[in-house]
């Protein structure tokens, strides 16, 4: 059907998924090499760079914990500031994992086979890093323990369940269990061909163990499929819950600018689009440095740019219904509040919003800057870029100014806050370059299945 | 017990196709408790080997509503019975704000249930069994197709296996017979 209408419209055929690779044995070579091979010069480069931004997560975690969360710029009304505005941030990102894996996947695009475990990979470690930051936020994490977790305690108390912040933390640990077990599911079939090319004796073992001995049986397949196909079906409302829970949050306040019922899609779009701008900032080098250029082609790159595209103008509608919606509403504190926004203190980190999130983003419609892949991973950052300062901007923003002028204050970072946010992006790139080395970063059996697919396919349109 | 007694013959395939070609020759031939290795699933096999609908949805179902279930009996009792907290005056027991935290948890436990109970259908973590006793066999998880017959272990019933698994074009055949400790 899609190759008909490709045919149709040549415009619309944006090339082949697999180049090359023409059997199994070439195409199990090619995915895990990057597994085998001595790491390069560039990725110790990389990896020095993040451990030493491990080394000022540290200091930065000492500090917090040991002198208090008053060594953060936080104050009274920004009682949630940076540490919240990042929470969000990585959480979003997070998004895209689940999103291609499991949508994609329910909806049948080919093109996901080969960027999935990337995004999934990706996912994990930013939901990690999100978690750090309301934990941190509590200045004695260990008491969250009878706060926010269901356990019989000496104190006799339960943990408020009315309280959108114990939603959260039940969305978003469901969300990083579940993440976790998706991306190991998938995986195990992948460790036993690794096991199986491995060279060394301990590598053999090591997969050997992770593939917990996948034989590959049909019986096993079809008992694997059924399941692997459930937890997609499961994580999709999953992945569109978290988000929404995390920006109910904000919308049962009576902050101006939070109280509001578009917060949850206006999140999930949000989460979307800075997650896919993130796959794509890391995969577009990853792609040329391990040489998988044969399985991550331009058709995949285009189509996650076309996606893009979309969220970004879901974002911009938005933007626009939530500016229409305060001076509708003729409520005096909302238009101040959006009128403080736009000319405040914070006017440029607001018009940097504006700029990065819905007009870089408009470049994409032109193929050619689809194709250009330096200047597509620049508009992927300034998206990301973009989006932090959405997320500053609903926080900081809004609570800097709400209804009585006396409170009014703006939000400062401290060199803490900044060595915390530096510290979780060495976190995420520490554990996604050593990630690159141990596990098969494309799949490697739903790509010989793709392949042996298309093969299929490409047979039987030569034969009618 | 009868399966512990039976070696195992397998043969070697390149391609899918010619691996479903195989196992319905073999099918007609009369062999039975047939089994197929490979390195990415080929759900047309699945009628050839017999295989039935998979257990899985309905163990997954019972995670979610036992997950959803307990999920709300938990808010309900904990907020609402041993320990009720008033905040504003709003109602005690109280269902849409469960809401958020039971779907949470009719998913997780979903999920558990797939993940979980997938592995223990599977019989899964078993780092050793028979098959990988062939010398071969490892290309099962990389790139070819293998088919394995239990077979009574006399000379008569092995030379009759092997020549059939020949007949239908495997490229390559080997026997790996019972070991002491097997399952």
């Amino acid at each position: 059907m899609a190759a008909a209408i490709a045919k149709d419209h040549p415009t619309l055929d944006s090339g082949p998924l697999i180049i090359g690779q023409t059997d199994d044995v070439a195409l199990n070579e090619t995915l895990l090499r990057q597994v085998w091979a001595p790491p390069s010069k560039a990725w110790w480069i990389m990896f020095g760079i993040a451990s030493m931004g491990l080394g000022l997560f540290g200091i930065a975690l000492y500090l917090t914990l040991v002198v208090g969360v008053g060594t953060w710029g936080n104050n009274i009304p920004n009682g949630w500031a940076w540490d919240i505005t990042n929470f969000v941030w990585w959480i979003g990102i997070g998004h895209a994992g689940t999103l291609i894996s499991a949508i994609l996947l329910l909806f049948q695009q080919k093109w996901r086979t080969s960027i999935n475990r990337f995004a999934e990979t990706m996912t994990l470690f930013s939901v990690m890093c999100a978690g750090i930051f309301p934990v941190l936020h509590m200045g004695r994490p260990w008491f969250g323990a009878y706060w926010l977790l269901p356990y019989p305690n000496t104190f006799r108390l339960w943990p408020q369940f009315r309280s959108a912040l114990v939603w959260d933390v039940f969305a978003v640990s469901t969300y990083l269990t579940t993440s976790i077990l998706f991306w190991y599911m998938g995986l195990v079939p992948d460790f036993a061909a690794a096991r199986e090319s491995a060279k060394r004796r301990w590598q053999k073992i090591t997969y050997g163990i992770l593939s917990l001995g996948w034989r590959g049986g049909a019986r096993h397949w079809k008992h694997y499929q059924s399941s692997y196909m459930i937890l997609a079906g499961l994580a999709t409302p999953l992945v569109l819950s978290v988000h929404s829970v995390v920006s109910f949050d904000f919308a049962i306040g009576v902050i101006p600018g939070w109280h509001s019922t578009i917060s949850a899609p206006f999140f999930v779009a949000g989460a979307v689009f800075s997650g896919f701008a993130m796959v794509l900032t890391l995969m577009l080098p990853a792609r040329k440095y391990l040489k998988l250029e044969s399985v991550i082609t331009m058709r995949h790159v285009h189509a996650m740019a076309k996606i893009i595209l979309v969220t970004s103008w879901i974002v911009t509608f938005s933007y626009v219904m939530e500016h229409f919606m305060a001076f509708y509403s003729g409520n005096r504190v909302e238009i101040e509040s959006l009128i403080f926004k736009a000319t405040g203190p914070y006017a440029v980190i607001y018009w940097a919003m504006l700029a990065c999130n819905c007009v870089i983003t408009q470049l994409l419609w032109s193929k050619k800057v689809r194709d250009n892949i330096i200047v597509l991973w620049v508009i992927c950052v300034l998206v990301n870029v973009g989006m932090w300062t959405e997320r500053f901007m609903i926080i900081a923003g809004g609570l800097s100014h709400d209804f009585l002028p006396s409170a009014f204050r703006i939000f400062h970072p401290s060199i803490v806050d900044v060595m915390l946010f530096v510290g979780t992006l060495s976190l995420f790139s520490f554990l996604f370059l050593l990630a690159l080395r141990i596990i098969p970063i494309v799949p490697v059996f739903e790509v010989k299945e793709l392949r042996h697919e298309l093969d299929h396919e490409a047979h039987q349109s030569h034969a009618a | 017990m009868a399966a512990k007694m039976k070696s195992l013959v397998l043969g070697e395939f390149l391609d899918p196709a010619q691996t479903l070609k195989a196992l319905a020759g073999l099918r007609d031939k009369g062999f039975a408790d047939m089994e197929l290795y490979s390195p990415y699933p080929v759900p047309e096999a699945y009628p050839l080997l017999g295989i039935k609908r998979s257990p899985m949805p309905a163990l997954i179902l019972a995670g979610g509503i036992i997950g959803g279930c307990s999920g709300l009996a938990m808010q309900l009792w904990m907020n609402g019975i041993d320990y009720p907290i008033n905040v504003g005056g709003k109602p005690l027991l109280s269902i849409p704000s469960s809401i958020p935290i039971t779907f949470e948890l009719t998913i997780l436990f979903s999920v558990l249930a797939a993940f979980f109970g997938l592995w223990a259908l599977l019989g899964l973590p078993r780092l050793h069994h028979p098959v990988f006793e062939a010398a071969h066999f490892g290309s099962a998880a990389i790139s070819r197709f293998w088919v394995t017959i239990p077979t009574t272990p006399t000379e008569l019933e092995l030379t009759r296996t092997r020549q059939a698994l020949e007949s239908v074009g495997a490229e390559r055949v080997e026997t790996v017979h019972p070991q002491p400790g097997d399952a």
